[in-house]
């Protein structure tokens, strides 16, 4: 047992070496990117923005495009005439079209061909989900943060999860490891906990998200108290709320949780009464979101 | 101190005559306002149009600037109105042309200019209650809900204008024509009738024009009238009012909303108690 576990480590620390090592010479592999989305990022983080490139280009993925329609015409008032995907782009601006991108490329990202990492990465997103959706209640609840930039920074968290769960194939193929199992279950989890962070703040940076959005990815464990009601704070509180209901991939220990959850309520000035309200039906609401 | 009724009959039917006989002074919304509203609407607009309106007027331009980088995703800020606009996307330049148009109307000159001043921080607070409950319960149209708040009493300060033209009309030289009450009165049953004019001079959409309900919906337990009629009582509840108000009947409206729209009367108290926490500019 201890010599099994003592492989384990030495495969968690070959792979973490292997992983870290492409993030530092700039060699992270994003493996599910739907091109068509990152030319729709690329041209909007653009300063000369050309809106008839941006929805040609968009065009060429017809679930993202219908994505942003269903979006312009939901966000749309009475009087605006949203038929068209190029109604749609001019409703939603840039702003909300990096979000509705981000957002659909953060689902792509925990889509896999490969069942092991679709099963290991459902929980996680439905944990993310969890995690998007608190978040966006609690900001409407905490006058001063941004309720989509907290939805967003949620379901983005632990976006280096799938990443790195996709990392782990190509490590086992790359490492001449044929037959599928070599890994066991704990090996996998602890190397995906230990690693995600670092590639999920990769992707931030690869993704030029705002900094609150990459500082909830890159630290769920530490409250910021120079920034309380940031969109980062509130994604730490949401993420502990989320893990106590059961939304959680690896065993979690309660005492830690209760007190994140009492220093987070403390932070944002929330008791206990409306957490129990906020968190009422999350199963029912996860369900329906993810 | 209850006001004379037959004064209050009197005084709306001088008001009522000069609205049918098309006599009232709508308060005109900036030309240039209009004018991008226009553009906006229209089906495929013109960003390069849009863009040459709003250079004209630079307060807008300035404004639009302004909110593009308060809302900054990404860390870059923006510069350039072209930027700025692409930025925004429509239907947030739609809310932030028809806020500058609203303050406007509320910032008038006068007898009632600090009853103007309440009424517009009491739209705002019912706004961003609109905006939160929206937001809180999952919906992409927040900013419809913004702003049926923002425009649910813009008939008041038009209504205040009319009895100021009325009393110069009928009782010229004389300071104080009308008691408080008499005039809060007067304002509160026509306001709704003068929110349709500018309503039709502005060009808005009916769907936004909400606040005369007297009760909520229940077959569309979170439309913009069901959620405004909310918002407004919770505002007044947190003081964000105009005049006296009667707690037990607010609490009754919020609670009633509370049930209708689906959120925990523990998380609307919360929500209401964040209006204090960022003041109204």
């Amino acid at each position: 047992m201890v010599a099994a576990a003592s492989t384990a480590e030495k495969l968690v620390g070959e792979l973490g070496r292997i992983v870290l090592g492409r993030i530092s010479a700039g060699r992270l592999v994003l493996p599910v990117m739907p091109a068509v989305a990152q030319s729709c990022l690329a041209i909007l983080q653009d300063p000369n923005f050309q809106q008839k490139k941006f929805t040609a280009t968009l065009e060429r993925e017809p679930l993202l495009s219908a994505s942003v329609l269903r979006s312009a015409m939901s966000a749309a008032n009475a009087n605006a005439n949203v038929k068209t995907l190029d109604q749609a782009v001019s409703a939603l601006g840039m702003q909300k079209l990096k979000s509705q991108l981000v957002e659909f490329m953060t689902r792509e990202l925990f889509k896999s061909t490969d069942s092991r990492i679709q099963s290991a990465t459902k929980k996680v997103w439905e944990h993310s989900v969890a995690v998007a959706t608190l978040a966006r209640e609690i900001a409407a609840m905490t006058s001063g943060a941004n309720s989509d930039t907290c939805y967003l920074a949620g379901l983005l968290h632990d976006v280096g999860k799938p990443i790195l769960a996709a990392m782990l194939l190509d490590a086992e193929r790359k490492l001449g490891k044929a037959k599928s199992g070599w890994l066991d279950i704990a090996v996998w989890t602890s190397t995906i906990e230990s690693g995600h962070r670092k590639v999920g703040v990769a992707l931030a940076t690869e993704w030029k998200l705002p900094d609150e959005v990459t500082s909830g990815i890159s630290d769920c464990s530490e409250y910021d108290s120079e920034n309380r009601i940031s969109a980062a704070n509130i994604v730490r509180f949401a993420n502990a709320l989320a893990k106590r209901e059961g939304f959680t991939t690896t065993t979690v220990d309660p005492a830690d949780i209760d007190a994140l959850i009492m220093i987070g309520r403390s932070m944002l000035g929330i008791d206990d009464d409306v957490i129990a309200k906020v968190v009422a039906g999350l199963a029912e609401r996860v369900a329906q979101a993810a | 101190m209850t006001p004379d009724t037959k004064l209050v009959a009197e005084v709306e039917r001088l008001v009522l005559a000069r609205v049918a006989a098309g006599r009232v002074a709508v308060p005109a919304i900036n030309l240039v306002a209009l004018r991008c509203l226009d553009v906006l609407r229209e089906r495929d607009f013109d960003h390069r149009r849009l863009i040459a309106e709003i250079e004209r007027e630079p307060m807008i331009a300035a404004l639009i600037i302004r909110t593009a980088n308060a809302a900054v995703y990404g860390g870059n800020s923006v510069t350039k109105l072209d930027q700025a606009v692409f930025r925004l996307g429509a239907l947030r330049l739609e809310v932030v042309i028809l806020e500058h148009a609203a303050r406007k109307v509320f910032e008038a000159k006068g007898p009632f200019a600090e009853t103007n001043r309440r009424i517009w921080d009491h739209s705002v607070a019912v706004a961003r209650l609109a905006r939160d409950l929206a937001s809180f319960v999952g919906r992409r149209d927040a900013d419809s809900y913004y702003l049926a708040g923002l425009l649910h009493d813009i008939g008041k300060p038009v209504v205040a204008s009319l009895l100021l033209e009325t009393q110069r009309k009928v009782a010229p030289g004389i300071a104080s024509w009308l008691d408080i009450t008499t005039f809060e009165r007067v304002i509160g049953n026509l306001h709704h009738q003068a929110a349709k004019l500018v309503a039709k001079a502005w060009k808005l959409p009916d769907a936004i024009m909400v606040g005369r309900e007297s009760s909520y919906d229940i077959a569309d337990r979170r439309s913009l009238a069901n959620v405004v009629r909310m918002t407004n009582a919770m505002a007044k509840f947190e003081g964000f009012t105009t005049g006296t108000v009667d707690r037990a009947e607010l609490e009754i409206t919020i609670a009633g909303g509370s049930t209708i729209v689906g959120i925990d009367p523990e998380v609307v108290a919360k929500i209401a108690a964040g209006l204090k926490e960022k003041p109204i500019e």
